[in-house]
């Protein structure tokens, strides 16, 4: 299969108009339709496909099909219709046969054939025009391409040929070897070939090289450009002194530059040991903070004691004051006891020798009872009005 | 030891033809089985999850080639061992550096004929249909190409025409290489002539692939061992073309069918409803000969002379 998609994206192919001799089918037509071409025309020998690629392409207002073979010169030749249609051409296959054994000519057809150079008479091609040739001539390129001149080549800016070796098909000159190549590279184009993925076919890629200018144009440009070059060597001469001047102060500035360098160099290990010095001092900001902290924290325990002390005196002394209080009304009431029991010992006294007395007089009394018991029972005594004294 | 290796597209239906016309190698299959599995493992490396259709050519690392020598080593001295695998096509250029008496053999398809295969076990699916056209073209492509820049290790043959003119594809291959696959089976036919229907959908799916044409034509031109349908160079336009009155005289003979098989469904349908009516008869005089029964009974126990006789033998 040809490579023309690749080489068509490749070289950025952007053509007025398209021609495509030895179009077949045009399998093609999509590739050409996405580069927005102006017409695209189709060249078929084979009357039967040419009938059906038209019929294919009824409805596509910019697809011009012509039913004509391609040739050195205009006029009528014979068209081989092999039983494979793409390879059916002006020329009888010949080494051809080794690669694809089983193609047969089927027929021979007589064809009007047309040169290149009429055809872009007729269809009023631009002459030097971004146009872009295609061209599946089966052998016949060897013909076709060394007989058109370079005026009519450069009516194309890119042309691709899909060509294999001369020997393919059976050339009529025969011995005569056309290096294909070599003839567009004549003709003013860049030419790069590119082989197939496999043989017999290689694809052989030619863009117009614009620059190519006739004799006059170029002497004309040669002394314009000598002309720039002595402007450009007496250029060259301010521009050394310049770069002269310009390395004095590139030296000077590269003093200066060192100069300032060092000074900046110096600012900057200045900088360096007073950042080093604001850290330390920040370090021991922060440690005086935390022990400032550290101090108002101890002080604010210590007002909490030494309210927690005030708070105890207070209660203490009020303890204090209770006890006391409570001593003096302890002291008072043993006083009192103390005398209460005084008292009490007087009294158990007065009664202890009121007792005694009563004993005594008891014991008197027994021996008077003795001699007069009636009267001890139903008179009392004066000391029993003393007994109920000393029991109050 | 000769080796001859034969690859095709994925729906040529490679593998049941070498399998049943005794293609593969009956003798090793091991080794065969193993040449498979690394051809597999080759393509698995290369594209992982990426489905098969997508499989384009490509050239698989160095360190593979060892342990394809091993394996084609491992089979039978001195006897021609053959291989079958779809996805050895996709690189043939490896295979041809594990020994020097590498052959292939390759079996192209008509792109009618391998979307045939494909829709005989598949839903349709347009997308799907693309998928394998691309992949005929690929793999095809492929099998061209190497067989233009190795022509004298290499063989193009229709599988068609190992169906039905065996011995003289054979006897192609032997001419081409000095050899030939060892045992051949004499089956015939194993692979059956599509419908025309099938043929004209697959058809009628392909217009307007004229890279699909091309190719197909190139292959045909190129082809060691044609069939006899290749040797008509037509175009699909024309081919499609062509099955168009076999396809209308299929659709006619369709429609008479259906017309007929109305016809039967309707005279089937008179008869069952006739079958019906007669059933309801049957009942009817059934229930009608079983009231008949019970009256004659009826009678019967109801006659005074009856009776006595009955009676009578009772008494006896």
């Amino acid at each position: 299969m040809n490579r023309f998609a690749e080489l068509i994206d490749a070289a950025a192919v952007r053509p007025n108009r398209i021609v495509h001799l030895g179009a077949g089918a045009c399998k093609e037509y999509e590739i050409y339709r996405s580069l927005q071409t102006q017409q695209i025309i189709l060249l078929e020998p084979d009357p039967g496909t040419a009938q059906a690629t038209a019929r294919k392409f009824d409805k596509s207002d910019d697809v011009k099909i012509i039913a004509q073979a391609i040739a050195p010169a205009t006029g009528s030749r014979k068209l081989k219709i092999s039983n494979n249609a793409r390879f059916s051409s002006l020329l009888k296959p010949a080494r051809l046969l080794d690669f694809y054994p089983n193609l047969e000519i089927e027929e021979e057809v007589e064809v009007q054939a047309i040169s290149l150079g009429q055809l872009c008479k007729d269809e009023s091609l631009a002459a030097d025009g971004d146009n872009l040739l295609v061209a599946e001539l089966q052998g016949i390129e060897y013909e076709v391409f060394p007989a058109a001149t370079a005026d009519v080549l450069q009516h194309f800016k890119w042309i691709l040929i899909r060509s294999g070796e001369q020997n393919l098909y059976q050339q009529p000159g025969e011995g005569t070897r056309v290096n294909l190549p070599g003839v567009l590279r004549k003709a003013g184009f860049t030419v790069l070939v590119f082989d197939e993925e496999a043989p017999p076919f290689r694809d052989i890629l030619c863009i117009r090289d614009d620059s190519v200018l006739d004799k006059a144009e170029i002497e004309a440009e040669m002394a314009r450009l000598e002309r720039c070059i002595e402007q450009l060597e007496a250029g060259e001469a301010r521009l050394i002194e310049e770069k002269k001047a310009v390395e004095n102060d590139v030296s000077k500035w590269k003093a200066e530059r060192d100069q300032i360098e060092s000074k900046y160099n110096k600012q900057v290990s200045e900088l360096e040991n007073a950042r080093q010095a604001a850290q330390a001092l920040t370090a021991e900001k922060k440690d005086l903070e935390a022990r400032i902290q550290a101090r108002a924290k101890e002080y604010a325990e210590m007002q909490q004691t030494v309210r927690i002390n005030n708070k105890l005196l207070l209660k203490s002394d009020a303890d204090l004051k209770d006890l006391q209080r409570q001593y003096r009304t302890a002291l008072e009431h043993q006083e009192e006891q103390y005398s209460l029991l005084c008292d009490l010992k007087d009294k158990l006294r007065q009664a202890s020798e009121f007792y005694q007395k009563l004993n005594l007089q008891n014991l008197i009394l027994d021996g008077d009872v003795l001699e007069q018991p009636e009267s001890a029972d139903t008179e009392p005594t004066a000391g029993g009005d003393a007994e109920d004294v000393s029991a109050e | 030891m000769a080796i001859i290796i034969f690859t095709g597209t994925p729906f040529s239906g490679l593998q049941t033809v070498a399998k049943q016309h005794g293609l593969v190698a009956a003798n090793q299959p091991a080794a065969a089985e193993e040449l498979s599995e690394l051809s597999r493992e080759i393509c698995r490396d290369q594209y992982e999850d990426t489905c098969e259709l997508a499989w384009t050519p490509f050239s698989p690392p160095q360190t593979h080639v060892e342990k394809a020598k091993a394996l084609f080593s491992s089979m039978q001295e001195g006897k021609t061992s053959c291989w079958a695998d779809i996805d050895c096509g996709l690189f043939p250029d490896f295979w041809l550096q594990t020994g020097e008496n590498i052959r292939f053999v390759f079996f192209y398809t008509s792109p009618e004929y391998e979307l045939a295969n494909y829709l005989e076990d598949h839903e349709f699916d347009s997308a799907q249909i693309d998928r394998v056209i691309t992949s005929w073209v690929t793999r095809s492509q492929a099998m061209l190409s190497h067989y233009l820049k190795h022509r004298d290790h290499c063989v193009i043959v229709n599988i068609q025409a190992l169906e039905f003119e065996k011995p003289e594809v054979i006897r192609t291959i032997r001419k081409k290489f000095g050899f030939a696959p060892d045992t051949v089976s004499t089956l015939e036919n194993t692979l059956p002539e599509k419908p025309v229907l099938v043929k004209y959908l697959t058809s009628s799916l392909l217009l307007g692939h004229e890279e699909v044409s091309e190719l197909y034509d190139a292959l045909r031109s190129a082809a060691s061992f044609m069939c006899q349908e290749d040797s008509n160079f037509l175009s699909i336009f024309e081919r499609n073309q062509a099955l168009v009155a076999p396809f209308l005289k299929e659709v006619s003979r369709l429609g008479k069918l259906t017309a007929a098989h109305a016809e039967v469904s309707e005279e089937l349908s008179l008869k069952q409803r006739q079958l019906e009516q007669l059933i309801d008869e049957l009942g009817y005089y059934y229930e009608k000969s079983k009231e008949q029964h019970r009256l004659f009974a009826d009678y019967l126990a109801a006659d005074p002379l009856l009776n006595i006789a009955h009676r009578a033998r009772q008494v006896q």
